[in-house]
């Protein structure tokens, strides 16, 4: 029987290792992120919007999201990047085809030039399968738009623009990196491993699962949280964020959790904030989130008095999700101090 | 009832001799090398098309014998093994084929990562219920062993070194068998090779449920075949598309079983959607229904 005080000491000093390569001679300053990564705006803006269904309300609720953004779309090719990790017949997995549908369609009315729907599936490669189950097929026969397999993707190396992780080069999707706007769809979810999977988790589908595996196991020898923020902080291009929580996912997700209503969508260009925005619709504290927490230091913003809210008040949404046992932790100290 | 099949993929040959994921997309060689095995076996006037993806793989192997995924991407990786397979036994590329069987035996996956381990013991049980002692084959080297990698490397490894294997490559090959049936999910059936996790029982796929049993084809017979079969049988009446009726029918053919029920559906399932355009799900259409022999198929003992 391995002596648990050895065993962690032994832990601990490997844990060290990649904090020693982040501290390498050549790094341009002690912060693990380079000056380009560092886009953390002085304030961030975040809009939450009452969807009760998946129906065809749904164009008017998505276009009045992006007009609170002013967004500018005229002759881009925007990207929609939904979350289709596993396809799960009670639809608190992937993002809804609806929802898609309407996004497709408020983009094209808003004078984009194209709009294609990307995913990379993190764990099964038919994607006739997901598509075809999931509905998405049939959205995307409808609306016309084409979808593109990140996972079979050209890939662009890059060097990442944080250092988290050990590695070096990030092959990106070439169909994302070559992007005008790239646009985050994932669900509400719980994360067993990462507290919550929203907008910033959602872009580990961006890397090609030929190159990183299903799943995509290079970045979780790399650490997931990790290889969060260096995924992010290395994606220059504009980006937009749109969380699907009219039915998100409590308990042990990202797949095998609980379906849990709470009829709201979530708008903003910084996916920080915007992250920031729906943990705490979960009843999770974001600063409690590793990555969130970090990701604060130099991509965006979680504080709530550096997010301007627009549309409805988040508290008419919030509640509390159940939590997986290893993440109670994320609660507010509310919960804490009351045990 | 191939031909539609056959037609798209030798339409969708890129110029440069080999396939992308789809007609358009940059070649890869996966891709490649599916096609490729798939034209020879369902296409013997497909010389000319053949003999090009035999030129575009030989020209991308690396130094270390292994091949890369794409031009652009320097590492050799699981692709290797699907490229050992496409040119074993080839006239004129065996040291190739060679040169790649040493880079899979030499390809090992590693442990499981410490912080799996740590977040276990303190746990104080399996978060992710395998045996870790068991090796196959990862995606990327420095990483985990996973199900298709395995599959695929097995299948390259029996192809190429057939009856005359050393004792090395026998070793690798029970091992690697070993952790396969390891990986079964609960009620039979395998998915990307993760069978019970934070005490959930995880689901099997049909495809890779089929890549297994055509991994295992000339194992063993035992109750893990039998309740894939039943596995495979259930998931593909629940819902089937092109590339679990091709993997589908060629385990069928591999373990003697009729597949024509499946074959039958593929080329109805082929005039529906046409798999997406997707090559590999088309390459194994192809190689499902064609008369002739391909290397998913071993030599029968």
């Amino acid at each position: 029987m391995t002596d648990r005080r050895a065993f962690l000491r032994t832990a601990a000093a490997v844990s060290v290792t990649p904090a020693l390569v982040r501290c390498a001679p050549d790094a341009p300053s002690p912060e693990p992120w380079t000056a380009a990564a560092r886009r953390k705006p002085e304030r961030s803006a975040v809009a939450v919007l009452a969807a009760t269904a998946y129906d065809g309300r749904l164009v008017d609720t998505v276009r009045r999201g992006i007009d609170l953004f002013r967004l500018d779309v005229r002759g881009r090719r925007v990207v929609l990047k939904p979350n289709f990790v596993e396809y799960d017949p009670q639809g608190a997995v992937n993002t809804h085809p609806m929802l898609i549908a309407a996004t497709i369609e408020a983009f094209r009315s808003l004078g984009a030039l194209d709009v294609v729907v990307a995913e990379g599936p993190g764990h099964r490669r038919d994607n006739e399968y997901i598509l075809t189950a999931s509905g998405l097929h049939d959205t995307l026969r409808d609306t016309g738009a084409r979808y593109i397999d990140l996972n079979m993707d050209a890939a662009r190396a890059m060097e990442p623009a944080s250092r988290y992780t050990p590695l070096r080069r990030l092959h990106i999707a070439e169909t994302v990196a070559g992007a005008d706007l790239l646009v985050s769809m994932p669900k509400m979810k719980t994360h067993h491993w990462a507290g919550v999977t929203l907008s910033l988790k959602n872009m580990f589908g961006i890397m090609p699962g030929s190159i990183y595996g299903w799943p995509k196991n290079v970045l979780h020898y790399a650490g997931i949280e990790q290889s969060i923020l260096d995924i992010n902080a290395t994606l220059d291009m504009p980006r937009f964020n749109i969380v699907d929580g009219i039915i998100g996912m409590e308990g042990n997700g990202p797949i095998q959790g609980v379906p849990r209503r709470s009829g709201v969508l979530v708008f903003g260009s910084d996916p920080v904030a915007v992250d920031a925005a729906a943990a705490r619709l979960m009843g999770i504290e974001p600063r409690r989130v590793w990555y969130l927490a970090q990701a604060d230091r130099f991509l965006g913003n979680i504080a709530e008095d550096r997010i301007e809210q627009r549309g409805e008040s988040l508290e008419l949404f919030a509640q509390d999700y159940d939590l997986h046992e290893s993440m109670l932790r994320l609660r507010p100290a509310r919960h804490s101090a009351s045990g | 009832m191939s031909e539609a099949m056959i037609n798209a993929l030798r339409t969708s040959q890129a110029a440069d001799g080999g396939w992308g994921a789809y007609p358009g997309a940059g070649s890869t060689v996966e891709c490649t090398a599916l096609a490729l095995m798939a034209l020879e076996a369902g296409a013997p006037d497909a010389a000319g098309e053949t003999g090009r993806a035999v030129d575009w793989l030989t020209a991308r192997q690396n130094e270390d014998g292994g091949w890369p995924v794409e031009d652009g991407v320097r590492e050799s990786a699981w692709v290797t093994t699907l490229a050992v397979m496409a040119l074993a036994r080839r006239t004129g590329v065996e040291d190739r084929a060679l040169h790649g069987t040493e880079w899979i035996l030499a390809e090992r996956a590693a442990q499981v990562s410490w912080r799996v381990r740590l977040r276990e013991f303190l746990r104080g049980s399996q978060v992710v219920e395998l045996d870790f002692s068991l090796n196959g084959w990862p995606w990327a080297t420095g990483t985990f062993s996973w199900v298709e990698p395995t599959v695929y490397a097995l299948l390259a490894l029996k192809r190429a070194a057939g009856a005359g294997a050393n004792r090395r490559a026998r070793a690798r090959i029970e091992e690697a068998q070993a952790m396969l049936l390891d990986r079964t999910c609960p009620g039979g059936g395998w998915n990307y090779g993760n069978k019970r996790v934070l005490d959930v029982d995880l689901e099997p796929y049909p495809d890779t449920t089929a890549l297994v049993l055509l991994a295992l084809q000339d194992a063993s017979h035992g109750p893990a075949i039998d309740d894939g079969f039943r596995a495979l049988d259930r998931l593909i009446d629940a819902r089937a598309s092109g590339l679990a009726l091709a993997l589908g029918a060629l385990a069928r053919r591999a373990w003697q079983h009729d597949p024509r029920p499946w074959t039958a559906r593929l080329a109805a399932r082929f005039d529906e959607t046409a798999f997406l355009g997707e090559t590999r799900s088309i390459a194994f259409g192809v190689m499902a229904v064609a008369p002739r022999s391909n290397p998913f198929l071993l030599p029968q003992a």
